[in-house]
């Protein structure tokens, strides 16, 4: 394929369909002196070849291609989303309230009504009204 | 591309650690009050308190169904750090606050009726956030908790 007529043709072609900027136009420049200088190997050649066609074909949006744009976005994504998880998780998974441990025969259960948090023991013996509590 | 990923997946480990350390130190300790008011619920025979706030007292009757609401005791503390403070609204129930990490929001609890252990927990206080705590049946009526906060 290097060195062809059809392959200099093709990309005299393409180049002048969309002009090259940034990643583009390094990848252009490289085929270029490749096919010139015969340097590379088929493997990398088509590598890059196919790198081309990817970049001319996707939709240029300013001056980030799809390419960066999958390169730089995606892993921020995933690593924000890590960062956010691990702040959720160490900061106690939101719950403001924990019940810990009970005393003997006693039950809790924590829920929300209205603004209030709630902590909802049973299992209390009863206190009959001649004890003063006050 | 892996090598951003890798160095991402261990930015989202590493600075959750570092990075919750510094929020809970942002976060720590202005000084807050904490009231703890105890309130026996009946339908009958008790003077009703006309303070409560209108809120509380809706929350209240929907969680305890009775139409008064009378204050037996109130008593607050000021925990700003390790060292545990202990309110006694009444007679019966004590409640030990403390905070673990003095840079932390969050205070343990212990709350206890008459020397018995009832329960053990930690909470962030919330002004506005009240934590009603059932306690048990008196007479005809039942036993409240109310953990208020105030911030000084």
């Amino acid at each position: 394929m290097k060195n062809s007529e059809s392959f200099k043709r093709e990309l005299d072609l393409l180049e002048s369909e969309k002009p090259g900027t940034g990643e583009l136009s390094r990848l252009q420049q490289d085929l270029r002196r490749h096919a010139a200088e015969n340097e590379r190997s088929d493997q990398h050649q088509t590598w890059a070849w196919t790198r081309l066609r990817a970049e001319l074909q996707s939709p240029i949006t300013g001056h980030v291609s799809a390419w960066n744009w999958q390169r730089l976005f995606l892993p921020s994504l995933a690593g924000a989303t890590l960062i956010l998880l691990g702040a959720y998780l160490l900061s106690g998974s939101g719950a403001d309230l924990k019940i810990s441990i009970t005393g003997s025969d006693l039950y809790a259960n924590t829920f929300t009504s209205g603004e209030a948090q709630v902590i909802w023991v049973t299992g209390y013996n009863y206190i009959p009204s001649s004890y003063p509590i006050k | 591309m892996r090598l951003s990923l890798i160095t991402c997946l261990l930015l989202g480990i590493l600075l959750p650690v570092t990075g919750s350390e510094a929020l809970a130190a942002d976060v720590a300790s202005p000084s807050k009050e904490i009231v703890i008011t105890l309130y026996l619920g009946q339908n009958t025979e008790i003077q009703d308190d006309p303070t409560i706030r209108p809120r509380l007292r809706e929350n209240l009757v929907k969680l305890f169904g009775y139409s008064r609401y009378q204050r037996i005791g109130i008593d607050m503390v000021y925990p700003h750090s390790n060292s545990p403070v202990t309110a006694r609204p009444n007679k019966l129930f004590s409640m030990t606050v403390y905070a673990v990490n003095p840079a932390s929001p969050r205070y343990e609890f212990e709350l206890k009726l008459e020397d018995q252990s009832v329960l053990k927990g930690s909470f962030i206080p919330k002004p506005g956030i009240p934590i009603i705590i059932k306690g048990p049946l008196y007479g005809e009526g039942q036993l409240i908790l109310v953990v208020d906060t105030a911030k000084l």
